[in-house]
Formats: structure tokens, sequence, C-alpha cells
């Protein structure tokens, strides 16, 4: 029994090194110089190189593309769940002939892979001028997001009491009241799910940054990695690895502050899709 | 519910008609330009000449060695899920389920990669699997596996298998979270009862949880498939579909076809690949199980 109870918590404590030990190598890395990285892989910098950071700030400007990440992700999520929960009313609330063939024409998107949408977009975008243009990226993040927000709204918002609008409407409540001040407050664990999963996917994007971006200030956390890696090589890995640190320290402090609401929005999100 | 009545046509359409709108144009139409464009040949210079020329991209694509090879990498992806992703998850759920101390911080901990930015831990991976100078390969030379030292992600023959065990180490998280759920609804009384029966620990996982997660372990299995057609960050950002196209997938074919090669009819006919398995997967996939959890 005993020895039981101890191999379980070796195997436990085995896989949290697996899975945390790269991300501390990343730290101590950080702050060697290739000497370091390379010969003394194991060990804790001799020489702690706070100029590494510093290196990642000025000439990879990582800072900027945090921001950038974060304004693509907030605006995009934020006009993703607006056009959702306007979209969602009609569809979990009213019965009209249309609303089943709409319903599956949302929720077609959720079985296609956007990246098999590269090529026409980029025509769109070329034909419009729209590189390097916040508002562009973001009509594509909230537009790519929306069958799973419509999906995960219109499927809790179904469940909610009829009775509730009838009343509201009975006391002279108009319809976007009702939707934003009845509805939308009842419907906040399927908003916040669907916010969760949007946001992370829109921080994490690669492939549209990549293509409609070339405007250095502009570039998100993907763009700057790669842009940095790519200019640097291995010639100099230490402001490499501060590169990475800092792009991922945000990510886990969201985490930890909103752990139990991250983990169920990624977990159902991913279920239901 | 007739009490918008008249108005009630107009309500609907103003609360639709903006996603509608952006949904059709940024979504719908461009699949089926895909669709349409992948029987013309095209550079994706603007000025230069868009020309028609029938199923040719498709005849092309179909002899091309490095879409089968693609095609063998999703499936070495979705082996992948149940060799490596599955079991780990699921045992990594029982043991953040279970009663051991410091369940937290396990659970924190297991789960921290699958959200951290795919680019990060690509370009970290690709660093500590290195041939030269690489954290793994310096492990195992300190314990003495030098034989086992070596390029994972230059050597065409194992680059795919690293990639798909970085795609492991990424997302076991995730999944064990969706084991997890799947664990704690179900009921305590039925343990205790196996346990007055004297079923061990072991048995009442093999007897209890794994046959009432059916549902769990199904829905796993869709999403095995239908997310490893998708796979392109870990891809791209570790190996670019090299050494040699030997890690290529579906999508960084088509990216690399339509933005290195400048061939974009080529990556219209792959993309169209893409979308109808994606499609046919999961209806299928979808309709298999929902069938089987029927007859039962």
């Amino acid at each position: 029994m005993k020895i039981g109870k101890i191999s379980i918590y070796g195997f436990a404590i085995l896989c949290s090194v697996v899975f945390l030990y790269p991300l501390f190598f990343n730290l101590i890395s950080s702050f060697k110089d290739n000497e370091g990285i390379y010969n003394e892989i194991l060990a804790m910098p001799t020489k702690w190189r706070f100029e590494n950071f510093v290196a990642a700030f000025e000439s990879a400007k990582i800072h900027i593309s945090i921001i950038n990440s974060l304004i693509y992700a907030t605006f995009g999520t934020m006009l993703a769940l607006i056009l959702g929960l306007l979209a969602s009313y009609p569809l979990a609330r009213f019965n009209f002939k249309l609303n089943t063939p709409l319903y599956l024409y949302y929720t077609l998107g959720l079985m296609i892979p956007v990246f098999s949408m590269l090529i026409p977009i980029s025509r769109i975008i070329t034909a419009v001028n729209g590189f390097n243009n916040y508002f562009v990226m973001i009509i594509l993040y909230a537009v790519f997001e929306l069958p799973l927000t419509i999906f995960l709204i219109t499927g809790y918002m179904k469940d909610l009491p009829k009775e509730l609008d009838e009343s509201a409407i009975m006391d002279g409540c108009g319809p976007y009241r009702l939707l934003f001040q009845i509805l939308a407050p009842l419907t906040m664990p399927a908003i916040s799910t669907a916010g969760i999963l949007a946001f992370f996917s829109i921080y994490n994007d690669l492939v549209w940054n990549v293509l409609f971006i070339t405007d250095h200030d502009m570039y998100n956390i993907s763009m700057g990695l790669l842009t940095f890696v790519g200019k640097m090589g291995t010639s100099d890995m230490g402001p490499m690895f501060a590169s990475i640190f800092i792009t991922i320290i945000p990510t886990i402090i969201v985490y930890l502050f909103f752990q139990e609401k991250i983990e169920k929005g990624l977990g159902s999100g991913s279920v239901k899709g | 519910m007739k009490i918008f009545n008249k108005k009630q046509a107009v309500t609907i359409s103003v609360f639709l008609l903006p996603s509608i709108i952006l949904y059709s144009i940024f979504f719908i139409v461009p699949i089926f330009q895909t669709f349409y464009l992948s029987f013309f040949s095209w550079n994706g210079i603007k000025s230069s000449p868009i020309v028609y020329t029938g199923w040719d991209n498709f005849n092309l694509l179909f002899q091309d060695e490095t879409f089968y090879l693609s095609l063998k990498n999703v499936l070495i992806f979705i082996l992948g899920s149940f060799i490596l992703i599955m079991p780990f998850s699921f045992i990594l759920a029982l043991i953040i389920t279970s009663k051991i101390k410091g369940k937290r911080f396990f659970r924190i901990s297991y789960f921290i990669p699958s959200i951290l930015p795919l680019t990060a831990l690509g370009l970290l991976w690709q660093f500590l699997l290195k041939g030269k100078g690489g954290l793994i390969n310096n492990i195992l030379v300190s314990i003495g596996l030098d034989r086992w030292a070596m390029d994972w992600l230059g050597d065409p023959d194992i680059a795919i298998f690293s990639v798909v065990a970085v795609n492991a180490w990424i997302f076991c998280g995730l999944n064990m979270i969706i084991f997890a759920s799947g664990i704690v609804s179900i009921p305590e009384e039925i343990y205790e009862a196996a346990t007055i029966d004297g079923a061990n620990g072991f048995q009442k996982v093999i007897y209890i949880t794994v046959p009432l997660m059916k549902e769990i372990f199904k829905i796993f299995s869709i999403l095995a498939v239908t997310q490893s057609i998708r796979v392109f960050a870990q891809v791209y950002v570790m190996t670019g579909g090299g050494p040699n196209g030997a890690t290529e997938v579906p999508t960084t074919m088509l990216y690399n076809q339509s933005f290195v090669y400048n061939n974009f009819g080529g990556g219209n006919a792959i993309a169209t690949f893409i979308v109808v398995t994606a499609l046919v997967s999961t209806v299928v996939l979808n309709r298999l199980f929902q069938g089987k959890a029927r007859s039962a």
C-alpha cells in the first residue's frame, strides 16, 4: 500500500518535471550567453546577463508585440462576442422559418479549418489594400471565432426559460434591453467560455499575422519572435530565450488568476467544438 | 411569441445582419472561392492572368509524393493522439482527481503548456531537440545513452515523430481537463460499493471509470482526427515542413505551395482537399459514434 502511494507521488512529480522543466530551462538560459547555453546546459548561469532582456525589449521590441497581441485579442474577442450575442438572440429565442438553416449556416464554420481560406482571404486583403491594418485584422479574427461563439451562446441561451422574454415584453422591455440586460447576464457562463477560447486563439495566432502584417510595430508575439529568431540565428541565443520567456509570462499570469475559468472554458470549448 | 409580430421581422434582421454579412464575406464566400480557384492556375501577382486549367491542379496534387507524405504525417499525428495523448492525459486526469496532496500544483503544472503561445513553445523545442548542444541530447549523453542522441528535427526519418511528441507534450494538459471532467461526474457511491466488494484501485479504474467514460473517449476520438487535420503552427515553427518535406502536413503544404512557391492553383487544390476531408471526417465520425451510442 505504502509503495503504491509513493510510486503515485513519484510519477506525479516526474510528470511535473517533464512539463515544467523545459520552461525552467528557458528561464535560466535567458540569463546566459552562448557559452553557458551550449556547454553548461543544465547549470545555473554563472553570470546573470540581464542585458539579454534589454536586447529582447530594444532589438526584438517584444513588449510591443505583446501589446499588439493584446490589442488583437481584446478587440477581436469583443467584436466576436457582440456579433455572436446579437445573432444568438434571434436564433435561440424566436421561432421563424430560417431559424434552423441559419444556425447550420453559422455552425458550418466549426467544421472547416480556417487555413483553407488563406488564398481567397489574402486576395480580399490585397484588393482592399488591407495590409498592416488593426481594423482589418480585428474583423478577420472576430469572424473566424464567430461559429464557435454563436454555437456556444445559442446553445446555452436556448435553455433559459421562455417566460423570461414574455414577462419582460409585457413590462414594455424592448429587444435590445431584453438581450443585454436580462438574457446576456444569464448566459454569462457560455459567454465567458466563448470569450476565453476566442481570446487565446487570437492571442496566439500565427498565420494571419505572418501573411498580413509587415510593419514591425504591428507584429503580434508569433511574428515578433519568429522575426527576431530569424534575424539572430543561433549567433546569440540568450536574448532569444529572454524574448520567448517574456511572451509566455503574461499568459501564465492570466492563467494563474483565472485558473478554473480558463481550464473549464478551454476544456468544454474543445469538447463542443 | 406573437407580441412583436410585424416588428419581429425587422428586429430579427437587425440582430442577424451584421454577423451574416461579415461571416459570408470573410468565411463562406472564401471557401467557395477556394473551390472555384482550384481549377485555375495563378502565380499570385495581381497583374498576371488567372488561367483556367480544369482538373490539372488536382492531377498534379495526386501525383505529388509530398502530398501522400503529408497524409501519412497526419496519420502519425492521429496515431500519436491515441498512443501518447490519450493514455497520458487519462492517467494525469486520474492523478489530479485522486486524493493526492498538492493536486492543485500538479494540475497547474500539467496544464500550463497547453495555453502557452505555440510559436514560443515551438521555438523552445526547436532548441531543446537540436542535434548538437540540445538539451535532450545533453541529458541522454549525461545518463550514458549516447547512442540515443540524434538530430531529432534534422533527420528526415525521425523528425515527424519528434514533432508529434512535442505536440503531445503541449496538449496532454488540455485533454487531461477533458478526461477529469468525465471522472468527477461519476458518482462516488459506485466506487464505495466496489470497495465493499473488495475491488482495488486498479480494478476500479478498469471496470468503473473507463466504461463510464465512454462518451468522453468518443469525443476524444473525434477531436483526435479533426484536430490532426488542422495542425499547422507546431510544424511551421519547428521544421517548416522540412527537412526535405519530411514533416509536411496538408496545411504547411498549402502554405508553402502558395506563399513560398507562388503556386496558388496548387495551394487551392490542397485547401479544397482539406475542406472536403474536414467536413467528411467530422460528419462521418459524429454519425458513427452517435449510431453506436444509440444502439448501446
